[in-house]
């Protein structure tokens, strides 16, 4: 069909006008994940440092982030935890932010990066429907959180190559790959701009000493590696003994070991690369999912989908899931004590000590996060 | 290298409008509006 007008200057005005009026609108909501979710660090929190002070070159850019520092009274041993390496697997975040507003170091020092790939929480994937932010609420208000994308934001990194070659072992991924920040461990400070943040998480991890390096991910229900700990063969022991302890606490979890051949993640190169003892955890977020339904704040919050229900029923799932599904606040509830029995494991195995006090039972976070996330007042 | 490639979206950005200018038909002015969104948005680096 063809339409002509003899004002077809006109019009093409017009329409170049109204393009530019959605560009603005578009803009407004785009930008707005720009503004990063408050997090009030709790009496715990003895510094608040920045990424880039462990490698300079990134001060300034889209990747340098907030690190807590929790140092106890007394000297003991280094824990890093990694949230939001993946911002569309909220608990890595929640969990985090549940650490820096609650926990206290008794004995040696924790260092937390609740946004590991920054600039990957100022955008959404693609076509998949998902909501800009979720919110929790609290005795004292509502607070707000980004539900961002795997990947580093393509602003940040563009364009993608057809084929990603992490760089230490050669090995090939698609090219999307060359933006997840869990496929560039350790890094380099000649690559890509995902490197260089993985490059200085590398060079914190060395520069101070961290004994052990917990990152903190969700995966999809219907994903074989869930609801387990992923280890490097040098924290396969301390794994087991957390393990033991996570199941004592109720937690139905797995161990695997980390695969040889898998390069560019936390668990394999900075088991390689550092003498941190290298694990990774993993929860099951629906709202991640290939086969969710509605995809909304809900999904993210309450973990509840009727599609999930009956793929469960099917026998398709490596997670059991009902209509309860799995919670927000039972993820961060599995995260957080896992990361407390890694470090009662450490100290029962005479590896050192790294006493961590302040945070709530499983069953108390499990049940509501919201008494444990009060806004304070910025100061 | 990220400027090269804004460089092109920006000559490919400049033609439609260009070419808009000439096309008589308001449909492919249409299409061509569009098309323009996601271009800007990047030139812009906002998306
Ligand atoms: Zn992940």
């Amino acid at each position: 069909m063809q339409i002509h007008t003899k004002h077809y200057r006109i019009s093409a005005a017009i329409l170049i006008a109204l393009a530019a009026v959605v560009c603005v609108l578009l803009s407004t909501q785009f930008l707005s994940m720009r503004e990063e979710e408050p997090i009030y660090p709790g009496e715990g929190v003895t510094q608040t440092r920045m990424l880039s002070d462990w490698y300079p070159a990134i001060r300034g850019t889209a990747g340098d982030t907030e690190v807590y520092v929790l140092q106890g009274a007394a000297d003991g041993d280094s824990m890093l935890v990694l949230g939001g390496t993946h911002p569309n697997e909220p608990s890595g975040l929640l969990s985090a932010v549940m650490l820096i507003e609650n926990a206290k170091m008794e004995t040696g020092t924790l260092y937390i990066i609740p946004r590991t790939n920054n600039s990957a929480f100022t955008c959404t994937d693609p076509q998949e429907g998902t909501p800009m932010r979720f919110h929790i609420s609290t005795p004292e208000g509502e607070r707000w959180f980004r539900f961002g994308s795997r990947a580093t934001n393509p602003i940040h990194q563009w364009p993608d190559p057809e084929i990603y070659v992490h760089a230490s072992s050669g090995q090939r991924l698609s090219g999307s790959e060359t933006r997840n920040i869990n496929r560039s461990y350790p890094g380099r400070t000649d690559g890509n701009f995902t490197e260089s943040i993985s490059y200085a998480i590398t060079q914190l991890i060395q520069q101070e000493g961290v004994d052990i390096t917990i990152d903190l991910h969700e995966a999809s229900p219907e994903y074989p590696t869930i609801n387990a700990v992923v280890a490097h063969e040098d924290a396969m022991e301390l794994a087991s003994w957390a393990l033991l302890g996570m199941q004592m606490e109720g937690m139905d979890i797995a161990l695997e070991p980390s695969p040889k051949n898998l390069h560019g993640l936390t668990h394999r190169e900075l088991g390689d690369y550092t003498d941190t003892l290298a694990v990774l955890m993993e929860t099951a977020n629906a709202s991640q999912g290939r086969l969710r339904g509605k995809t909304d704040e809900r999904l993210i919050v309450e973990g509840k989908d009727k599609f999930y229900v009956r793929a469960a029923q099917y026998g398709r799932l490596y997670v059991p899931f009902d209509e309860n599904g799995h919670p927000l606040s039972e993820r961060v509830a599995r995260h957080t004590t896992g990361i407390l029995q890694f470090a009662q494991a450490y100290n029962d195995l005479g590896l050192g000590t790294i006493q961590i006090t302040g945070m709530p039972t499983f069953v108390e976070m499990q049940t509501d996060l919201g008494p444990y996330l009060i806004p304070k007042a910025k100061n | 290298m990220l400027y090269v490639y804004l460089g092109l979206v920006l000559l490919l950005a400049i033609g439609i409008i260009w070419n808009m200018f000439r096309e008589k038909d308001i449909l492919k002015q249409l299409d061509a509006a569009l098309v323009l969104v996601p271009l800007i948005l990047r030139l812009l680096l906002i998306k």
